[in-house]
């Protein structure tokens, strides 16, 4: 029985690590994090119940129509929402929604193929989607936090412009690489 | 501000800038450490993104934080287009006229608008990012190498924004000047190949 648990808890603990050291993905859920953040949407359950359905639906779509290149699709996302987390103080709900809906499928579509590379024990996949939806979690509570003072706001702007630039420069080399 | 942000702000500037030497960290193997130190490693660079963070403040906000946050953004898009290969004619010479044009900026004190400012940043920062791209493909870990030296750009903007700050004082100002006139001479010693 201490054996099964002992079990459990590593596969998810590496699932986790999986979810993790997905970097695109997490610097997409970063960014989705920190405008929800900055808008103190984050509490709104209308925002984490779009963004699981979502993830669970690109989920799904993706396991029965595996795409290739999801990789530079992550990338163009995390560069469009981070160019709107720099270039916009606020914006409207319905923005919000629809790039939630955006984030949380191109997330989910990843799931499968992030799955994939490790055992196939349910603990394993709990552990990366838990592993995906942790930065979002603390992206958006740090960016409620740091939104009181002018630098503090305009702080995350900034992190939002090195965001795009990363995924720019890692667009171009996925692209490299891929053709 | 008081006395002890300023010292605090001087030092932060010197000792920064301190550790600059051109490009001699070209070869270091890849990862977050090798593109958070190429930025720093060559004076070129250093001297461009000073000077942007100094014009930054000299001009005040929002130009404070715009110009620092166009040019990463810009200079991503030029890193982009030398991974990719594509041909950028006289990028070195783009770069040392960056430092001669922006250190110019702040020697004289011009109060461009918003929007001029941002195109005079955004065309140079073209030219520091191609340079950057050029040498990714050969890091170890790309992913970390972007994000090293996006981070080390911004906080290169940080240091001159940091010495711009002392604009708010009469000798503050003309430090600020000098050390725009100090960076546009390099420049001129970068494009001649004297520096």
């Amino acid at each position: 029985m201490a054996h099964g648990e002992q079990s459990l808890i590593s596969s998810l603990n590496e699932g986790i690590l999986t979810g993790l050291s997905a970097i695109p993905q997490q610097l997409m859920l970063v960014t989705l994090g920190l405008i929800l953040g900055r808008q103190n949407l984050g509490q709104d359950k209308i925002f984490a119940i779009t963004f699981c359905i979502a993830m669970a639906s690109g989920g799904i779509v993706a396991n029965y129509f595996p795409a290739s290149n999801l990789e530079l699709l992550v990338l163009t996302t995390t560069a469009v929402m981070s160019l709107v987390l720099a270039a916009t103080s606020r914006l409207p709900a319905s923005f919000c929604v629809l790039l939630t809906l955006s984030g949380g499928a191109v997330a989910g579509s990843t799931l499968p193929s992030l799955i994939q590379t490790g055992h196939a024990q349910l603990s394993y996949k709990v552990g990366v989607v838990l592993g995906l939806i942790l930065p979002i979690v603390y992206a958006t509570l740090i960016a409620a936090f740091f939104n009181k003072r002018v630098w503090q706001q305009i702080g995350v702007r900034v992190i939002g412009s090195w965001i795009t630039a990363v995924c720019c420069m890692m667009g171009a080399l996925v692209l490299k690489s891929a053709y | 501000m008081g006395k002890l942000q300023a010292l605090l702000v001087v030092l932060l500037s010197v000792g920064s800038v301190g550790v600059a030497n051109a490009h001699d960290g070209a070869g270091i193997s890849g990862g977050l450490i090798s593109g958070f130190l190429h930025p720093l490693l060559g004076w070129d660079h250093v001297a461009a993104m000073v000077a942007v963070g100094l014009w930054g403040a000299f001009l005040g906000k929002p130009s404070l934080w715009v110009l620092p946050v166009v040019f990463p953004m810009i200079m991503a898009l030029g890193g982009a287009y030398g991974v990719l290969g594509l041909p950028l004619p006289a990028v070195e010479a783009g770069i040392a006229v960056s430092a001669i044009v922006l250190g110019a900026m702040v020697a004289f004190a011009t109060r461009a608008p918003l929007w001029v400012a941002a195109v005079i940043v955004a065309s140079f920062a073209v030219f520091h990012g191609y340079a950057h791209g050029l040498e990714l493909p050969n890091s170890v870990s790309p992913i970390t190498y972007s994000v090293g030296f996006v981070v080390a750009t911004g906080l290169l903007h940080l240091v001159g924004i940091g010495f711009g700050l002392l604009v708010r004082w009469p000798a503050g100002k003309v430090a600020i000047r000098a050390g725009g006139g100090i960076i546009a001479l390099a420049g001129v010693g970068f494009l001649t190949g004297m520096v």
